[in-house]
């Protein structure tokens, strides 16, 4: 699944023109929050190992449209699968005005819905082989559930420029050919939420960020 | 001997009359006093089952209710929207929660229930009741409450107040694929519903007080004649009896709530429990009145009957004392009392006799002697005393007596024989006996006068002269009557003689016998005494010597002497 995370990324990070630019290097440290996460409790259905939440990464990604934005990951048409009571893919990073299918591959009803305010929607049950489509039209993360299977869940990070990273598993990412100048940078987590920097990016070398949940 | 009432005491009437009347006001009060300890048994009971009713009513309507929650509780932990709302909230979007958990209240069955969002930090993000947001919402949030959820205990509750109000709060966990993001804190009110369901178990007035002031209640526990009372004894243990309105209450305060914050305090009415023992008090006061008046009833019946047989008693004793013998008790009762008027009309009946007996034992001898026989101071077995006696015989009676009527002879002898017993007795002598025309009397005996010879010769001289009296008042044409008198005094035996069934008292001696012999020697109007007679009275009498006689029965000569006047004014001396 990382694999197609990772594809699905390549297409936009690789449309960037080669022109005078930055960096930005950053770490976030996730601290522990107060509350302990609880034990795996969602059982499969056949009664068998518990299932195994796979983490989602947090997202890096400079806030606003500018020029050299680039449009080819429009003619991509994104779409994120219902299969195996799981969101396939997990993370989405797609352009503002994508259009993304979710199609039901599952033997059995699915929901999706999202509450988060660049675009909340409710596509209701829908059986397999059904695709419903949403199109996100507003910047930033949006958090999406399955009603009926509580523990599925998936991030789509809607951006406006090509300049975006995920975050490794060691809290790093690196945004490479970054125009110089001032950005706001954003970082969001489909738990933790997200954070704003202030960030300036120089004509050459690396701008380094530390963010901490 | 009079005894008066106030000696005496009591009437028997008023005794009885008061035994009878304490003994039904004794049964009467220790009924009454029995009925008034299983009234307060009962209510005591009453007021024992209300307590642990109202505990019981309360706790199955709160299982109820927290049964509810946490259902509801678990169904929104188990869905991902609310704590997706709630993420929302914590981005600053508080009006996307309100509606969310409003639409998932009303889903839910609980649009009122309290609805409280705290983040991990303890928080309060967001809280509603009645759908309207609360202004402060830190103060819907039990923080005891959240520790024992943390510690571990998902199915905490508790009792928390929230300005006037009071609910039964539960707190949930809020998680999100497995990760904790907050909690959330349901309650439901605890509310006129809670206190009706109670009241209505119970058959009581509830209200639900913290601090002193009184959250819920039903509706009546509000009014202004309850509530002062209800509030008034939150915070009081134990229970209390206060009549409102005609209305009799017994008010309890039971505690609810972590550390028995709250009172559950309960307006019992007691007039059911009561009515029953009243109306059972109002009979017997009524039954024993009845009572009460049946044995006064009784009483004097009972008392009248037995005391009219002890009057008409009494009343024949007092006849009796004044020496009436001649009418009996009428009573006809067959108890007792009637057996005690047989006795006494017996007892009646033989003084009745006596005293007939002691009126011919007057008739028969003298009452002097009677009176001595009577009380027993005589002796009449035989005894050699002094005596004088005196015989008194009618000279030529039945030439006398020739030729006239029977009766006239006995009226004549008696109206003789009479005044000659007079005048006998009159001088202390006694008439021993009449026999035929002659009469023997006795002096000395039996009881000594001391001058027995001189009142003999007293008598002896008058009874010649009221003879002689006598005599003159009678017809001429009938020949006149005189006696013939002896008298003698020596030692003679006294004694009653005869066979036991008719015993006489009389003497018998030579002294008698001589006495007898002068009387025969004396001639008409003569009264002869004898020697020793003589000298025994010579100083006081005046005697001529005749001389000294042969009497029969007696071997020497007898001196006699005719006696012819006592030493007495009064009596005459005798007519030669």
């Amino acid at each position: 699944m990382f694999k197609m995370l990772l594809l699905a990324t390549a297409v936009l990070v690789t449309a960037a023109p080669a022109r005078p630019a930055g960096s930005i290097v950053g770490h976030v440290t996730f601290r522990q929050g107060p509350l302990q996460k609880t034990a795996n409790r969602y059982p499969t259905g056949s009664g068998g190992a518990a299932r195994v939440i796979e983490p989602i990464p947090a997202v890096a990604y400079l806030v606003g449209a500018f020029p050299g934005g680039d449009k080819a990951a429009t003619t991509a048409k994104p779409r994120m699968a219902q299969r195996d009571t799981a969101f396939q893919p997990g993370l989405l990073i797609v352009p503002v005005g994508s259009t993304v299918d979710f199609p039901n591959q599952d033997h059995f009803f699915h929901n999706v819905f999202s509450y988060s305010k660049p675009k909340r929607f409710d596509l209701g049950r829908y059986p397999r082989g059904e695709t419903k489509s949403v199109r996100f039209d507003q910047p930033g993360g949006v958090s999406v559930f399955c009603e009926i299977h509580k523990w599925m869940r998936a991030g789509i990070v809607v951006v406006e420029n090509p300049y975006h990273a995920m975050v490794d598993a060691e809290g790093n990412f690196r945004i490479d050919g970054v125009p110089p100048g001032k950005y706001k940078l954003e970082v969001w987590h489909i738990e933790r939420g997200r954070r704003t920097v202030d960030i300036t990016v120089p004509e050459a070398g690396s701008a380094r960020v530390n963010i901490a949940f | 001997m009079s005894t008066s009432r106030s000696e005496r005491g009591l009437t028997f009437r008023s005794k009885l009359v008061l035994a009878l009347l304490g003994a039904v006001a004794a049964v009467l009060i220790v009924a009454l006093l029995a009925v008034r300890e299983e009234t307060g048994d009962q209510i005591t009971r009453a007021i024992e089952r209300a307590a642990t009713g109202a505990q019981n009513a309360f706790g199955d309507f709160e299982r109820v209710r927290q049964s509810q929650l946490q259902r509801v509780g678990a169904q929104f932990a188990g869905s991902n929207r609310v704590p997706l709302a709630f993420q929302q909230a914590l981005e600053g979007d508080t009006a996307f929660l309100r509606d969310q958990i409003s639409y998932d209240l009303g889903l839910a069955g609980v649009p009122s229930a309290l609805a409280a969002f705290v983040d991990p930090f303890g928080n309060a993000i967001y809280a509603q009741v009645d759908g309207k947001p609360l202004d402060d919402p830190e103060a819907a949030v039990p923080l005891d409450l959240l520790q024992k959820l943390i510690d571990g205990d998902t199915a905490a509750f508790g009792y928390h107040r929230i300005g006037e109000r009071l609910y039964s709060a539960h707190p949930v966990l809020l998680q999100l694929v497995e990760q904790p993001v907050g909690f959330l804190i349901l309650g439901s009110q605890v509310d006129a519903v809670a206190a009706n369901a109670i009241g209505q178990a119970i058959s009581a007035e509830v209200c639900f007080a913290i601090a002193g002031v009184c959250l819920a209640g039903t509706p009546r526990s509000f009014q202004a004649t309850l509530l002062p009372h209800m509030v008034a004894h939150a915070n009081r243990r134990g229970t209390e009896r206060i009549e409102i309105a005609g209305e009799r209450y017994a008010f309890i305060a039971e505690p609810f709530g972590q550390n028995a914050a709250g009172s559950i305090v309960l307006a019992l009415p007691l007039g059911d429990q009561l009515a029953a023992f009243d109306n059972i008090q109002k009979t017997l006061r009524l039954a024993g009145f009845a009572a009460l008046e049946l044995a006064l009833l009784l009483a004097i019946l009972l008392s009248r009957s037995l005391t009219r047989p002890v009057h008409s008693l009494v009343a024949a004793t007092e006849r009796v004392r004044r020496g009436e013998y001649n009418n009996p008790v009428n009573v006809i009762t067959r108890d007792e009392l009637g057996t005690l008027a047989h006795a006494f009309n017996e007892m009646m009946h033989g003084l009745l006799l006596k005293d007939q007996y002691r009126g011919v034992l007057d008739k028969v001898v003298s009452r002097e002697i009677a009176e001595e026989l009577l009380k027993g101071e005589i002796s009449l077995g035989g005894e050699n005393r002094l005596v004088t006696t005196l015989f008194a015989d009618i000279r030529g009676f039945t030439p006398l007596t020739q030729g006239m009527e029977p009766q006239r002879v006995i009226a004549l002898l008696n109206e003789v024989m009479a005044c000659a017993s007079r005048i006998i007795e009159d001088e202390g002598g006694v008439v021993d006996k009449f026999v035929g025309d002659e009469v023997m009397a006795l002096f000395g005996a039996p009881m000594s006068r001391g001058d027995d010879v001189f009142r003999a010769a007293r008598a002896a001289v008058r009874i010649q002269q009221e003879i002689e009296h006598l005599n003159e008042e009678r017809p001429h044409d009938e020949p006149p009557v005189r006696f013939g008198i002896g008298i003698n005094t020596g030692i003679a035996v006294a004694g009653n003689m005869g066979s036991p069934q008719r015993l006489n008292y009389t003497v018998l001696g030579e002294s008698v016998n001589l006495a007898s012999r002068l009387c025969d020697e004396a001639k008409a109007g003569q009264v002869l005494i004898s020697h020793d007679a003589f000298i025994n009275i010579s100083d006081r009498v005046e005697a001529s010597v005749i001389g000294t006689r042969e009497v029969k029965g007696f071997a020497a000569p007898v001196l006699i002497y005719e006696l012819v006047s006592v030493a007495d004014p009064t009596v005459p001396a005798l007519a030669h």
